[in-house]
């Protein structure tokens, strides 16, 4: 099983969106991590097979899934960023219907639906309406109707915004016992929901891809450059607008304890700290400039 | 080309020349074996698919098509009991219940659009070109209920031979090529006021012609119109079926 993405572009009148991609994804859950308008959701609607590639082309074991079609949407599974639904659908409405999209059966329909309720909660909300949920129940009947055909390729844009801490939690662990013999490829801007479940992480920034690999190997892009101090509320101000920082903490003294990026300690007392992949995302997708 | 042409022209060049049996055996029960392997799935066909469509919004649109049935129904018997009679003021009335009636579809045929579903629909099995294949039918069930109920009527205020229906399936097919067309070119939220502005316009349009050429509307015409109806339903027949046999994409649908 095997998804090849050769030489893919796609461009508007004013715009590259998506500029000589080329990837190899194999079985496993594959982070899509970039900045706004760095061009995910393009590769996705064209790896979902919904928007034409200006140049390039997608592989299926070998095959064009342009010249798949059916077949192809037929193994996939797709939740894309903005997800929309009629507004009399109630959850268990939408899910027959999207069924029927996806050609289930009757019988088949039933069984999964059921089974995707049980996994994802949503068996309390099954008979009321969609609009009235909360945006993070929303995004569940959305990765619930992506997981109805039992795709042996699922796209997710965005899966889990607007889930809680402890619905992300779950969402990570099914998509893990989910993707064992299946290609998951999540792009998302909350990076620990890929850093502890991703088998590779995919780079991207103004359209192009910057870097493939695992949490591990491409975090060391960014060993040495993460600094933490201790300092007090009032010597943080001057460095707020200065430094790439990462996140702040109460400390118990009353202090604060700062979490930064630079290329060398510009604070007395720093101490170098294990990169994370947040820390890789905010140095390369943050647009201020390095202290 | 598509996977089963190019299938088939592989096929029809494979086993010219020497093969032997002991290979062919073996990758029959090779075959065999990975098939069996597979999970295979059992999937509904089209027809099936727009039965359960009927479930979805069948029920709201056949609704609001009778509705507009009786409603249009009533103002054409009102229209008929005022001494309008004669094929000239027959057709034109006929002609706007049509228009009338291929309108009702506009609101279902949108809908993926207007609420954010063409994505996820797209990217379906069925995908949209299914989905509005199987919307168009259930729209045209519908609507043939209405042209026929509307045609019984006039026919009961005067004997009208068949060429008459001509005044209806006319403006019913431009209606629908327009909204064919519109749905290929301007697939966007702005789509329904689209269709709706275009239909109103070809309304415009008849009436103009009532009143500045009325004999457009005569027995002498009724050929004419049945002429250029066929055409029409062609070009119908033509856009439908590029737009089923569309790739799924979403080039030109602006979210």
């Amino acid at each position: 099983m095997k998804l090849e993405i050769k030489n893919l572009k796609k461009t508007y009148k004013d715009k590259t969106a998506v500029d000589g991609v080329n990837l190899e994804i194999t079985p496993g859950v594959w982070g899509l991590l970039g900045a706004n308008g760095a061009g995910k959701t393009t590769l996705m609607r064209m790896v979902a097979g919904i928007l034409t590639p200006t140049e390039g082309e997608i592989l299926y074991d070998g095959i064009p899934i342009k010249e798949m079609g059916e077949a192809y949407r037929d193994i996939f599974g797709y939740l894309p960023q903005t997800f929309g639904f009629y507004p009399e659908f109630r959850v268990r409405d939408y899910l027959e219907y999207m069924a029927a999209l996806k050609g289930l059966t009757r019988k088949d329909t039933a069984r999964k639906i059921e089974e995707l309720m049980e996994k994802l909660t949503l068996k309390e909300v099954r008979n009321k309406q969609i609009r009235k949920l909360s945006g993070g129940m929303q995004r569940r009947v959305g990765i619930a109707q992506a997981l109805l055909n039992n795709p042996e390729i699922l796209i997710l844009d965005e899966p889990t915004s607007g889930l809680d801490p402890g619905e992300r939690i779950r969402f990570r662990n099914l998509l893990s016992e989910f993707a064992k013999d299946r290609i998951v490829v999540i792009s998302t801007h909350i990076v620990p929901d890929v850093e502890y479940i991703a088998t590779c992480n995919i780079l991207m920034k103004d359209g192009a891809i910057i870097d493939i690999g695992t949490t591990e190997e491409l975090v060391k892009m960014v060993k040495g450059k993460v600094w933490e101090v201790s300092l007090t509320q009032e010597k943080l101000g001057p460095y707020e607008a200065r430094l790439k920082i990462i996140n702040v903490r109460n400390e118990d003294t009353g202090n604060v304890r700062m979490r930064y990026l630079s290329d060398i300690p510009v604070l007395p007392g720093s101490q170098s700290v294990p990169p994370r992949l947040e820390d890789l995302y905010l140095w390369l997708f943050s647009g201020k400039e390095e202290a | 080309m598509n996977m089963n042409k190019k299938l088939k022209q592989e096929l029809s060049h494979y086993g010219r020349g020497e093969w032997s049996q002991d290979s062919l055996q073996k990758t029959c029960a090779a075959a065999r074996a990975a098939y069996g392997e597979q999970d295979r799935k059992e999937r509904i066909g089209f027809w099936k698919f727009v039965i359960r469509q009927i479930r979805f919004a069948g029920g709201s649109l056949w609704i609001l098509q009778a509705a507009v049935l009786i409603v249009t129904c009533l103002t054409l018997d009102i229209h008929l009991h005022a001494g309008a009679s004669g094929y000239g003021p027959l057709g034109f009335v006929l002609s706007l219940a049509s228009v009338a009636t291929a309108m009702t579809g506009i609101p279902y045929l949108c809908r993926s659009v207007r609420h954010g579903m063409y994505e996820t629909e797209t990217a379906s099995r069925v995908s949209f070109a299914g989905l509005l294949l199987a919307r168009l039918l259930i729209t045209g069930i519908g609507n043939l209920i209405m042209l026929a109920a509307f045609f019984a009527l006039a026919s009961l205020k005067m004997p009208l031979s068949i060429n008459a229906i001509g005044y209806m399936l006319l403006p019913f097919s431009v209606i629908w090529l327009g909204i064919m067309v519109l749905m290929r070119l301007a697939c966007d939220q702005l789509l329904p006021a689209l269709c709706a502005a275009y239909s109103i316009i070809i309304m415009a349009a008849l009436f103009a012609l009532y009143q500045i050429v009325p004999q457009v509307f005569g027995q002498s015409s009724v050929l004419i119109w049945n002429i250029v109806c066929i055409v029409i339903i062609a070009g119908l027949a033509w856009q439908i079926r590029t737009m089923a046999k569309k790739p799924a994409y979403m080039d030109g649908v602006s979210m």
